[in-house]
């Protein structure tokens, strides 16, 4: 079994404000593989983003990581210096992508520039075979006439065009990992398409596993192998796509595929599940869920912790139904074993998290 | 800079609104200073002639060029004149000439920026023109230039500050203008066959009412500025008015032996310009809170 | 749009400018009530004396008529007859221009050279002691008026500590460091106001630029933050500040007034202002009209820079 190529552990991460503390993101764990897309949905404000900027530890200000580790190959990306960070990791190992092309893109330099720029910050090369190199990633991102393209400034690409340019700055250093944050959020229907096509290219094509950050169901069984559902800073179910669509194990996945329309088409919003996200500054006691769950099975729903991660089907899921102490109806036995966990990493300190 | 603020359906604010407006105002803990020191000098420049404990002319040759004590709190002049007094006269000088002169340039500069920018076209072509005609000479220039034409006097300096900051009103006015007539709510009035005049006053006008307060205020700064520059330079306000500026002029030849004659009206100019300077920045960050400003 | 038809574009539609700006000033010797003569002369005159002045002034002939005198003679360096100074205009003006300029660019230089870094590092500090400071001069800097700090000034390092000269004026040809001696305080007061403008707007502009979505994606790209700030972050941010600095030219030729009447400088400003006390028509004609071509020069100027900067403003007003 080879090992995975990102791998996150019990991580936290907490905003301070003037008033409060937030936990955006609160014990969550999961593992990217080796030429996988793997996606992250949930509504807005669910941490989702904040947990893809942690991983390349671009958080605000005023938010830090108070818990577990991100290991990407030998590295633990919570724990690394600013400076390895920007050497070994940003924009060489890791690629992010925003949301906004218009506003990813430093309007007063050309693309060229900032392409050439990333290229010479991480690869010993020469100006001119910089140039040739940036050259071939635009061509690769199916922008035409790339050469000619160079000098251009960002203001003269269309938005979708502008994506891609962001999308080939992010892979000219042929990065192990893309992060995309919610990369077709900002374009038109049509061009959406496109840039997911791109981004399944890149990943079939190079030797890139993707994380694909987005609050679009659709979006998700367009592109992903496996998809980790968010909901109020947890990580509630990770399942491969299929099974997300036709078997969901949590409660509020199932509720979440029930509010997108039949008609598969791009839907913006899921409005449908009954009750609001929570207040994180003051999340419900026991999982996170309950108030608004359709199946509440014990008190443990309420007053417990939040869940443990249970095993079911290559799912992994955090809810006491598959706990056979908490909800006696359930018959298999999913209680997550350490070694069971596809490429799970050695990390002796979990057994503490009970 | 400060051009955006929230355009809304009707052109009524709301209390809650307002309220809420207030408190984000409130927090800013310099420009509430600010508000103070214009409310104090609000009071003081009304009731100067009871607050003074002398007649600004009066002159006393037993007590020339006395340093401050209980008696004279600034001190005295060259001619004995009581130093504090002359200050509180001074004020009701400086802010009428103020006050006339920006809320001349508002009315007229916000009239040509809100016709042009909504109107658009060739009136606001030419209108603009001129403005820029206008915005081509630095201010104290612009101001020296019609000065010399009209002679130096109170009533001079006041017509000066009128026609000098009218094309800075004219520019916000247009801004704000043009961006609302794009909106909704002029679109429907034009539809029901609301008057140009009823639109640009009535409904455009209360909505560019931020950034225009906001003008209003640093423009009463730089006034104040002006007018006494205008009195330290003698083109401006003339004996026997007495006039912060014009002190300074005056003292400065004392400087070595008697420092209370030009330092105190200094300081007394310095004040109201700090407040309206405060509160200016305060109501931009306020009306405007893309700046981050704090 | 290429950015030389962006620079012939703006120069054509500064002739329109200039044309009003030529007009006002012409225009200027008629709004004195009553004759321009009278005025110039005191009332006390002699009818002769002027009947002479209005004919060299050309002032009964149709003002279209005479504009069109004046003009052509502006364009041939010909402004009239000073009266004070008993010569032509012209050449009196251009002695002056290298006065103030000198005065401007001295002001330029130091103020820039202050509120740049200190605009950044309080932008970087945000809420620091840095930050308050520079916030306390700005408002200060605003709002001293500049003849209370000069005669302060004065005060404190030319009366009291005898440091530099109380005024006057040394040209730069005879003796360049008594100049610069007698240019410190001149320089230090009119520095004070362009500091807080600079330095304000260098600040918010820097704190604004360093929001921005960009400067994330470089930082995700693996950029320092040395490269981020000086690379990118700096160039974003400084633009703004051009456009505040040609702006704040025009503050500058008006506190040059102030500045050069307090420290008996020759410059430009103290001629406008004689002229003006004197009732010097031709004089007062010649110098607003340079001043305001001085200003509007750089203010096109700093436009082009910027719009070189930023190739995003041409498109906006293409």
């Amino acid at each position: 079994m080879t090992s995975p190529r990102l791998s996150v552990r019990d991580l936290q991460v907490t905003y301070t404000t003037k008033h409060d503390e937030v936990n955006a993101v609160d014990r969550v764990s999961f593992d990217v593989q080796n030429d996988e897309i793997f996606g992250i949905v949930g509504e807005s404000g669910c941490g989702k983003s904040t947990l893809a900027s942690t991983i390349l530890r671009l958080l605000d200000d005023n938010g830090e990581i108070t818990g577990g580790e991100i290991r990407y190959g030998d590295w633990d990306l919570a724990a690394m210096s600013e400076g390895e960070l920007a050497k070994q990791i940003r924009g060489r190992e890791i690629s992010m992508v925003f949301q906004d092309p218009n506003t990813s893109l430093d309007p007063v330099y050309t693309i060229g520039r900032q392409l050439i720029e990333t290229i010479r910050q991480h690869l010993d090369v020469s100006k001119q075979e910089a140039r040739k190199r940036a050259i071939q990633s635009l061509a690769d991102v199916g922008i035409p006439s790339p050469e000619d393209r160079l000098d251009d400034y960002p203001h003269q690409f269309s938005g979708g065009m502008r994506q891609r340019v962001v999308i080939a700055i992010a892979l000219s250093c042929d990065p192990g990992l893309l992060i995309a944050d919610e990369p077709t959020t900002g374009l038109d229907v049509s061009i959406q398409a496109q840039i997911l096509d791109l981004l399944e290219d890149i990943n079939a094509n190079h030797d890139t596993s993707i994380i694909l950050i987005t609050h679009d169901l659709g979006v998700v069984a367009e592109v992903c192998d496996r998809v980790g559902v968010m909901y109020a800073g947890n990580l509630v179910e990770v399942s491969p796509v299929d099974v997300v669509y036709d078997d969901p194990k949590h409660p509020y996945t199932e509720d979440l595929l029930r509010s997108i329309p039949e008609t598969h088409e791009m839907k913006s919003e899921l409005t449908v599940i009954k009750g609001t996200p929570p207040d994180l500054r003051e999340p419900p006691s026991g999982c996170r869920y309950h108030p608004r769950c359709t199946k509440v099975c014990s008190d443990a729903c309420e007053t417990g912790d939040i869940p443990q991660e249970y095993r079911e089907d290559g799912s992994v899921v955090r809810c006491y139904l598959y706990d056979p102490a908490e909800n006696p109806e359930y018959e298999g036995s999913a209680k997550v074993d350490e070694g069971q966990r596809d490429g799970q990493l050695e990390s002796p300190e979990r057994g503490d998290q009970l | 800079m400060a051009t955006e603020i929230e355009t809304q359906q009707t052109t009524g604010r709301d209390e809650s609104q307002l309220r809420q407006f207030a408190e984000s105002f409130l927090e800013n803990k310099l420009a509430v200073f600010g508000l103070f020191l214009i409310l104090s000098i609000g009071v003081i420049t009304l009731f100067a002639p009871q607050i003074a404990p002398y007649e600004p002319r009066t002159q006393n040759y037993d007590a020339i060029l006395e340093g401050p004590s209980a008696e004279h709190l600034f001190g005295t002049d060259n001619l004995g004149r009581d130093i504090f007094s002359r200050v509180l006269y001074g004020y009701q000088t400086v802010m009428t000439i103020t006050l006339g002169g920006v809320m001349m340039a508002f009315v007229l500069g916000t009239s040509i920026g809100l016709t042009a920018g909504y109107r658009g076209g060739w009136t606001d072509q030419a209108m603009m023109r001129a403005v820029d005609v206008l915005m081509a000479f630095p201010s104290l220039i612009l101001a020296l230039a019609l000065i010399s034409a009209l002679g130096p006097s109170k009533w001079g300096v006041l017509l000066v500050l009128g026609v000098a900051y009218t094309p800075i009103f004219a520019r916000v006015a247009r801004s704000e203008a043009v961006s609302l007539r794009e909106e909704q709510f002029v679109k429907s009035l034009e539809v029901r066959g609301a008057s140009q005049s009823r639109i640009v006053f009535r409904h455009i006008l209360p909505n560019a009412v931020g950034p225009l307060i906001v003008t209003i205020t640093l423009q009463f700064a730089f006034g104040i500025l002006t007018t006494a520059t205008l009195s330290f330079l003698g083109v401006g306000v003339q004996p026997p008015d007495p006039s912060l500026g014009r002190m300074l002029t005056e003292g400065k030849d004392y400087l070595a032996t008697a420092w209370w004659y030009s330092i105190f009206p200094g300081l007394a100019i310095m004040i109201p310009v700090i407040g309206f300077n405060t509160i200016g920045d305060g109501l931009r960050d306020t009306f405007d809170p893309r700046q981050v400003n704090r | 749009m290429e950015w030389y038809e962006y620079v012939l574009k703006r120069l054509l539609l500064f002739v329109p400018t200039l044309f009003g700006v030529s007009v006002f000033v012409f225009y200027l010797v008629h709004l004195v009530p009553g004759s321009p003569a009278v005025a110039m002369l005191g009332v006390r005159a002699t009818e002769e004396r002027v009947q002479e002045i209005e004919r060299e002034l050309g002032l009964h002939e149709p003002l279209p008529v005479q504009y069109v005198d004046w003009f052509s003679g502006v364009l041939v360096g010909n402004l009239g007859q000073s009266y004070s100074f008993n010569g032509p205009v012209a050449p009196i003006l251009a002695d002056r221009f290298f006065v103030s300029l000198e005065l401007v660019l001295l002001t330029l230089l130091v103020s820039l050279s202050v509120s740049i870094p200190l605009g950044i590092v309080a932008a970087l500090n945000k809420n620091s002691a840095v930050d308050y400071f520079s916030m306390g001069v700005g408002i200060t800097g605003v709002s001293v008026p500049t003849f209370f700090s000069g005669v302060v000034f004065i005060a404190i390092f030319a009366v009291g500590l005898s440091w530099f000269p109380v005024s006057g004026y040394v040209a730069p040809t005879e003796d360049l460091v008594e100049n610069l001696r007698h240019m410190v305080l001149p320089t230090l007061t009119m520095t004070l106001v362009a500091v807080a403008v600079a330095m304000r707007m260098m600040r918010s502009s820097m704190i604004e630029t360093l929001g921005e979505e960009y400067i994330r994606f470089l930082k995700a790209k693996g950029l320092r933050s040395r490269s981020i700030l000086f690379g990118h972050a700096l160039k974003n941010s400084f633009i703004p500040v051009i456009t505040v600095i040609g702006l704040q030219f025009g503050y500058m030729l008006s506190g040059a007034v102030v500045v050069e009447q307090i420290f008996a400088i020759p410059g430009l400003g103290r001629t406008v202002l004689q002229a003006v006390l004197q009732r010097d028509y031709p004089l007062v004609q010649g110098s607003v009209l340079l001043l305001a071509l001085w200003f509007s020069a750089v203010n096109l100027g700093t436009d082009l820079i910027i719009s070189y900067l930023d190739p995003r403003i041409m498109e906006e007003e293409a």
